[in-house]
């Protein structure tokens, strides 16, 4: 429960019954304003929030409508603005809810004197005021494709997937999340490509989310996640539309929240958070290879500092007869045991990233160079570490960078810290305990029900295509069959793999 | 499950505790180790790098004397400031009079060794092993891996077979095969590889020198390397060609009978690096004549060396095992009795291959 819970109590308790009750409380706020004015015989009173509204809206579309247009009317009623105010879907209800509920998201309430209680609800709002406009994505950058990303404003977000995904399959499913931000959730999914199962579970999850404000669909994450004490992401997030397309059309299930630049896709698998659009816009050797160099990345941001301690403390028999010179003299001055070595460079690393991240980025630019370059020199020739082990954390830290997706890279960057423990505690056995208990782990995990270690556990031999290395397009024609999809083939491989050359 | 989580980190504190670690900078790694025995006394000798000038070793010697050869390392702690490890050791080196008393207490101990690899260096010194490992520290050689890196070099480039601990091994404990080791000797201030110790049962019992270590080399397994040089003559000049082996391969096979012969097919891939001026190679038959003195020289050399070997009762070659193979119900004493007078054949085949760049 949130701190804004006992607000929550007391909101129910006072529940309110009627217009002007409703009016009353509104009333308490000053950005609530209320326009009486008379126009050919009938007296109007609009009111409405003005931080939510577009004033040029309300001028144009509705004040000067009215007072233009009211005169071919003979008697006017409430349905009638339709006609008038070129504005689309007006509502006239007398729902005290409702009306509370549309005011707070920026219509404007139209009453007309005479007419007791129902009122006209045109929608003013000025959507994209305070919001940027677009995202370069930035965060997920890639130098091929496209580089259009998701920004905060839900509306722009479905447009932009409409826009690339042409089929009436496209279904969104809105949901309204959070007691008190009434945030708009949408579910989108590909209808008859999605797997039935998955969506109902996705459904009923996000439906149930009880919770007061959803500030970010990183939220969402930790709520929706099957075992949400894991440090690892459930799902992919991802701001990159292209991204967020694929998984649609690979038979996933994308969830946009408003407000949020990302929108998270599930099921996922380990593999989902190593690869990056680039794979698919490079030709499939170059895509391959990055792939690879980037898991080899990963494998070698976790094991080599904890390698570094268990080889050091225990296991001096295997080093190679030209690496024990160098590695003993850099540490023939190093008055810490191994484990404090790497420690005390672990956490400077993480302290570097950390106030990179929270400063401006003039200022982190700076700090990275005096981090980088003026700690880990002077720390060696203050003999607080070695300079060999500085290069090893140099480059685990680096390595752990080349994860497309965020998230992953910071839980790639904190495991490592007890398989560290466990090396320095047990040598080589340690780190082999540790691999196990962290392998047993992700075997257990999963996603949205769905296995996260799929395809390497449970074993699934044709859906290793797009894992590892990323096979060419004409062996990827199939979707991945663990997400069991209603319909298996993406297109048609033999209409494609037809040439139409001129000779025939 | 917490349960068991929480006792797994309760284990992990504790029972750290249990295990005693060894800090690479904070241990004597030792590199190579001299066994000699003098009157009655074992000597034992362990030469160590030191790196506090730089990452450029310094060598340093530690001996001791005991009166059995289990506790010379335990004596050597007692002389060193850091405890001594011998996982990094790259070789052990026999005094001639160790070897000939016997080697195998100390080979049972490096096979039953958890720390030692088996790429590990067995050799035996002409003299004392102390005399040997003191050049390489003592004089400007100054290398604590000298002896090693001088063996594994001349295995793989030169004429000397490949041996390791783990070949040794394999030799000494398996039947109908005989076990060799490299053998060094004092030259002034260097050492100078001179040819392969034979062992009977860890005995040492005699020595062929280098240029039949390639015999040795071509007769064991596939190679691809070594030197050997040969006496030739054309119109009756006489000198000498040396012939660079570029791909051995031997085959052995067996005819049995009331007095089994075997057969050793040899083909050597060659080229001739340098040969006389006066040298003709120009033509085909020219070169068919050079290959077949060649042969006739290298089938009296392995003869020689076989008979050699009949007459010690040593087999170095695995005749005993390759015999073995081929028959049920071997037994290894029958055979040794009659080894001296078993008929080896070889058959060498000699193919230039090249002779440098020329027309």
């Amino acid at each position: 429960m949130s701190i804004f819970s006992f607000m929550f109590k007391n909101g129910k308790q006072q529940q309110v019954k009627t217009l002007p009750q409703l009016l009353q409380i509104f009333k308490q706020s000053s950005d609530f304003a209320t326009v009486e004015f008379q126009t050919n015989g009938y007296h109007f009173c609009i009111s409405y929030f003005d931080s939510l509204i577009d004033p040029k809206l309300l001028q144009q579309q509705v004040i000067c409508r009215l007072q233009r247009d009211l005169s071919s009317y003979a008697s006017l009623a409430l349905e009638d603005l339709q006609q008038i105010i070129p504005v689309q879907r007006i509502e006239v209800t007398a729902d005290v809810e409702m009306i509370e509920a549309k005011l707070l998201k920026g219509f404007a309430m139209i009453q007309l004197k005479g007419v007791a209680d129902h009122c006209a609800l045109v929608n003013l709002a000025s959507e994209n005021l305070g919001l940027r406009p677009n995202n370069d994505s930035e965060n997920e950058f890639s130098v091929v494709g496209p580089k259009v990303g998701f920004v905060e404003n839900i509306g722009t977000n479905l447009h932009l997937l409409r826009r690339q995904i042409v089929t009436p399959h496209l279904v969104f499913r809105e949901l309204t999340i959070g007691s008190m931000s009434q945030t708009k959730v949408v579910i989108a999914y590909i209808d008859g490509i999605v797997n039935e199962q998955t969506l109902q579970t996705v459904v009923q999850r996000v439906s149930e989310i009880e919770f007061d404000i959803m500030f970010d669909t990183s939220l969402f994450e930790q709520i929706l996640s099957d075992n949400s004490s894991s440090p690892f992401p459930s799902f992919v997030s991802s701001e990159r539309v292209d991204k967020i397309v694929y998984a649609l059309i690979e038979g996933r299930v994308a969830i946009f929240s408003d407000g949020s630049p990302y929108v998270i896709t599930g099921p996922s698998t380990l593999f989902d958070f190593f690869t990056s659009p680039e794979d698919y816009y490079l030709p499939w050797l170059l895509g391959s290879f990055f792939r690879l160099i980037r898991m080899i990345g990963v494998m070698f941001s976790i094991l080599a500092s904890p390698i570094y301690v268990a080889v050091l403390t225990y296991h001096y028999e295997m080093l190679p007869k030209d690496l024990l010179g160098p590695i003993i003299f850099s540490r023939s001055n190093v008055p810490f045991p191994p484990i404090l070595e790497v420690l005390f460079l672990e956490i400077t690393i993480e302290l570097l990233r950390e106030a990179g991240a929270r400063l401006p980025t003039k200022v982190a630019q700076t700090l990275g160079i005096v981090g980088g370059i003026v700690i880990g020199q002077a720390s060696v020739e203050a003999a607080l570490t070695s300079n060999i082990l500085l290069i090893i954390v140099a480059l685990g830290a680096l390595a752990s960078f080349t994860t497309p997706i965020y998230k992953m890279s910071n839980t790639i960057r904190f495991i490592r810290f007890p398989i560290i423990l466990f090396a320095a505690c047990w040598g080589g056995i340690g780190i082999v305990f540790a691999a196990c208990l962290l392998l047993i782990h992700l075997g257990k995990l999963q996603s949205f029900g769905s296995p996260y270690l799929v395809p390497l556990y449970p074993f699934r031999v044709k859906d290793f295509a797009d894992s590892f290395i990323r096979s060419p397009y004409h062996l990827t024609v199939k979707r991945p069959s663990y997400l069991r999809p209603l319909t298996l083939w993406r297109y048609d491989p033999k209409k494609a793999k037809k040439k139409k050359d001129i000779d025939e | 499950m917490k349960r068991a989580l929480y006792f797994m980190l309760v284990a992990l504190l504790v029972l750290s505790g249990c295990k005693s670690s060894r800090i690479v900078d904070q241990i004597q790694i030792i590199h190579a180790m001299g066994y000699d025995v003098k009157n009655g006394k074992y000597t034992g000798t362990a030469i160590y790098p030191t790196f506090k000038q730089g990452p450029m070793t310094k060598p340093d010697i530690l001996t001791t004397e005991s009166s059995t050869t289990y506790d010379l390392i335990p004596r050597l702690s007692s002389k060193s400031a850091l405890p001594i490890e011998e996982g990094q050791i790259r070789l052990v080196l026999f005094g001639q009079q160790f070897a000939k008393q016997g080697i195998a207490e100390i080979v049972h101990s490096l096979a039953r060794n958890n720390k030692v690899g088996s790429h590990l260096q067995l050799a035996v010194s002409k003299g004392d092993a102390e005399e040997l490992l003191r050049i390489t520290a003592e004089t400007t050689l100054s290398d604590t891996l000298y002896l090693s890196n001088l063996i594994e070099q001349n295995i793989r480039e030169m004429n000397l077979p490949k041996t390791n601990l783990h070949i040794f091994l394999y030799n000494y404990f398996g039947k109908g095969r005989d076990p060799f080791l490299p053998y060094l000797e004092k030259k002034g201030d260097t050492v100078k590889l001179e040819g392969l110790a034979l062992f009977k049962y860890g005995h040492y019992v005699g020595r062929i020198d280098l240029r039949k270590s390639f015999l040795v080399k071509l007769l064991l397994d596939e190679t691809k390397n070594g030197v050997y040089q040969l006496p030739i003559s054309q119109n009756e000049k006489k000198g000498r060609v040396l012939l660079e082996n570029l791909f051995a391969h031997s085959h052995y096979s067996l005819k049995k009978g009331s007095s089994p012969v075997i057969d050793i097919h040899l083909r050597i891939r060659a080229s001739i690096r340098d040969y006389p001026m006066w040298l003709d190679l120009s033509g085909q038959r020219s070169f068919q004549k050079v290959s077949e003195q060649m042969e006739k020289k290298l089938n009296q050399d392995i003869t020689n060396l076989l008979s050699f070997f009949q007459k010690k009762g040593v087999d170095p070659l695995g005749i005993g095992d390759f015999v073995r193979s081929k028959t049920r119900h071997w037994d290894e004493e029958a055979f040794y009795k009659q080894y001296r007078h078993l008929q080896i054949r070889p058959h060498v085949k000699v193919d230039i291959v090249q002779t440098g760049i020329g027309e």
